[in-house]
């Protein structure tokens, strides 16, 4: 009776497994789709100091080749506990960067070169050849990928006069008084 | 004219005693104005304008002296007084941004400018929205909302409603804007109808207020435009809140997230109206407001005309017998305690409260959370505020904004009938402050991900055409290594026998 018991539930369990092995294949997390989660999850600086040339690249290594996940400073310990509850990875260290940090051309000492405009990563240094070149503060993430750029050392790192988010909250009403 | 009078809707909010005189009012008393004026150059819901005069420069009253910044919702801003410019600083913290500070010259000339315009009801709506925004007009009522903005909806707008419900503790200078110019107010409900398109006009004005009622009764009669109506609304604070306002006239609720457009309905305050009409028909642009001045430490309430930039000393001068340990700008649920008596009246600046300790109570010690529920069925906005407060403390911004944390007026209700004495607004409000920071955050990540993005495209397609450069240059030499075994034969070939033939050239030498 016991025996016969048993017996019937093979097939159960193997309905199960078929089912759980079409799952699996079915739902398989994509590459693309955590790359994406990842990347949701970097602050966008493309400041490239986790040695990776973007944040982007830098959430592919993450998912391809198991990158440290405290290599964001701009990120800072917040987007470390995010990447560590995501991936299930202890956190290491880390020092937070100046969220408030933009850089600042000198434009007396500039020689218009525009050997800064390719460095880059989000286009926010415009200036022509031979034209002094300024920084677009509100563009700028304080990445210091300019600096090694620029021969005559003309560009420095200062704290923005304005908040990183500094763009005013859209009004709510209130009762009137 | 009909009034209807409504009766109220839904359990929200608190009946609070009024602390005003709601019988007639005597004429609005005029305040001395100060040698020296400081206006703010944050005096709308968005950014701080920009100065568009210099120091030592030399202004006349009503002329332009700032300009709105680039980032939306600012406002034009207009000198109060003929003089000239001493200085464009960085206010104190209570002004919270720079200021422009005019010495004035007691000449009272007027800018050529200021011209009212004639026939405003026949002019096209974009004329009017144009003349309203450089007058410098904005929301009034408290929340300083371009008004052109805000007469700027997408199409659709059926109603016009004239918010009159001046619900809050101690403020009464609406109040005594319907008693002394109710015309002025129904003119420039005509104007926005204009503007708006828009097919009926609601004036509404709080049960209490009974001069008030009838001064607006009249002089709608008087007018006879068959498209205005007087509705009488229930005294219930915060029921002069927009949205509180429209449910309590319609019955129907704003979406979360929405407009009151969305339902076709434009809202503004009565003190708005007036100036727009002070604006279009007397070319005056916003330079001055009525404000109240209560408080024990003021001889009796009174409402002052005042110029925008008047010290708060001035008027404290004017009006306290005693010296006031605490003063509040706004009423008394929504003020905000003053901490320097130099800083000015703005165009917000609705009441002055003038306290000694006599009318303060000490805050009492704030104790636990007792998940009583009091706060639930007052709270306006539909809030269950003992929620919220757990996740504003926990800082789990998502509940928070799901539990609708952007949906909180600050009204106070909560806090008034906390048994635990918990401030809970004032949670809220950094709640409010953290969602938008991290909003704001996010957008800026996605605009800084995009301009990457099109960078490394630009940096790719700029390497792969070195790429393909070189690859062509060199072509010519795989061609020799590889393919043309033949062809470099018959080179070899030809310059042997070239050589053999220079050789015999040479021979006879």
């Amino acid at each position: 009776m016991m025996s016969s018991n048993w017996l019937l539930l093979i097939p159960l369990a193997t309905a199960i497994a078929g089912l759980l092995v079409y799952a699996r294949l079915r739902y398989a997390p994509d590459e693309a789709t955590a790359v994406d989660t990842i990347n949701a999850l970097l602050p966008q600086t493309q400041c490239a100091q986790c040695g990776y040339p973007g944040c982007r690249p830098y959430a592919e290594a993450l998912v391809n080749d198991a990158a440290a996940i405290n290599l964001c400073p701009p990120g800072g310990e917040t987007t470390q506990q995010a990447l560590s509850k995501l991936l299930g990875r202890p956190a290491g260290n880390l020092t937070d960067s100046d969220p408030w940090a933009v850089a600042v051309i000198n434009e007396a000492d500039c020689i218009g070169c525009a050997l800064c405009l390719p460095a880059c990563p989000v286009d926010a240094i415009i200036g022509a050849n031979r034209y002094t070149h300024t920084v677009v503060e509100a563009d700028c993430t304080g990445c210091e990928l300019c600096l090694p750029a620029c021969p005559v050392d003309c560009i420095s790192i200062s704290r923005s006069t304005q908040a990183p988010f500094a763009i005013t909250p859209p009004p709510k009403p209130g009762p009137s008084a | 004219m009909t009034k209807t009078t409504m009766p109220r809707s839904g359990s929200w909010g608190l009946k609070l005693s009024s602390e005003k005189d709601n019988s007639a009012l005597p004429p609005a008393r005029e305040v001395a104005i100060p040698d020296m004026l400081t206006v703010l150059l944050r005096q709308s819901a968005g950014a701080a304008s920009i100065a568009t005069v210099a120091p030592g420069e030399s202004v006349l009253k009503g002329q332009t002296i700032a300009m709105p910044a680039k980032t939306g919702f600012g406002s034009y801003l207009h000198s109060p007084v003929a003089g000239h410019v001493l200085e464009v600083r960085n206010g104190s913290r209570d002004a919270g941004g720079p200021v422009i500070v005019i010495k004035n010259d007691r000449s009272e000339r007027l800018h050529p400018d200021c011209q009212p315009v004639r026939n405003p009801l026949n002019r096209s709506p974009r004329f009017l929205r144009e003349r309203i925004a450089a007058g410098g007009i904005v929301g009034l009522g408290g929340a300083l909302f371009p008004t052109e903005v805000k007469l700027n909806p997408a199409p659709g707008i059926k109603t016009l409603i004239i918010n009159g419900v001046e619900c809050e503790p101690y403020i009464n200078c609406d109040n005594q804007l319907l008693q002394e110019e109710p015309h002025a107010v129904l003119s420039g409900a005509q104007i926005m109808l204009q503007v708006l398109g828009a097919n009926e006009a609601i004036v509404a004005i709080e049960q209490e207020m009974t001069h008030a009622i009838e001064c607006m009764l009249a002089a709608n009669t008087r007018l006879n435009d068959p498209r205005i109506r007087i509705v009488v609304v229930p005294d219930i604070y915060p029921g002069g809140g927009e949205r509180q306002l429209i449910e309590t006239l319609t019955g129907l609720q704003v979406p979360r997230g929405g407009l009151t457009a969305d339902l076709g309905i434009v809202c503004q305050n009565a003190g708005t109206a007036a100036a727009i009409d002070h604006l279009i028909t007397r070319g005056e642009p916003l330079i001055s407001r009525l404000l109240t001045v209560a408080g024990n430490c003021s001889a009796a309430p009174a409402n002052f005309r005042v110029r925008i930039g008047t010290p708060v000393s001035a008027l404290v001068e004017a009006v306290a017998n005693t010296p006031p340990t605490r003063i509040v700008m706004g009423g008394a649920m929504m003020g905000i305690p003053v901490t320097d008596s130099e800083q000015p009246v703005s165009k917000a600046t609705n009441c002055l409260l003038l306290l000694n300790n006599n009318a303060l109570t000490p805050m009492p010690t704030e104790m636990p959370c007792i998940r009583c529920g009091d706060c639930v069925p007052v709270c306006p906005a539909g809030i269950n505020p003992q929620l919220l407060l757990e996740s504003t403390v926990i800082r789990d911004v998502k509940q928070s904004k799901e539990l609708g944390a952007l949906d909180c007026i600050d009204c106070g209700c909560c806090d008034y009938v906390c048994p635990s004495g918990i401030d809970l607004t004032a949670r809220f409000k950094l709640s409010k402050q953290t969602i938008w920071e991290q909003h704001l955050l996010t957008l800026r990540a996605e605009r800084l991900e995009q301009r990457f993005a099109g960078h490394e495209t630009r940096r790719l397609n700029k390497e792969q055409a070195e790429r393909d450069r070189l690859a062509a240059q060199t072509a010519g030499f795989k061609d020799v290594s590889t393919d043309s075994k033949p062809a470099l034969d018959a080179m070899l070939k030809r310059l042997k026998s070239d050589r053999n033939k220079n050789s015999s050239d040479k021979a006879p030498d």
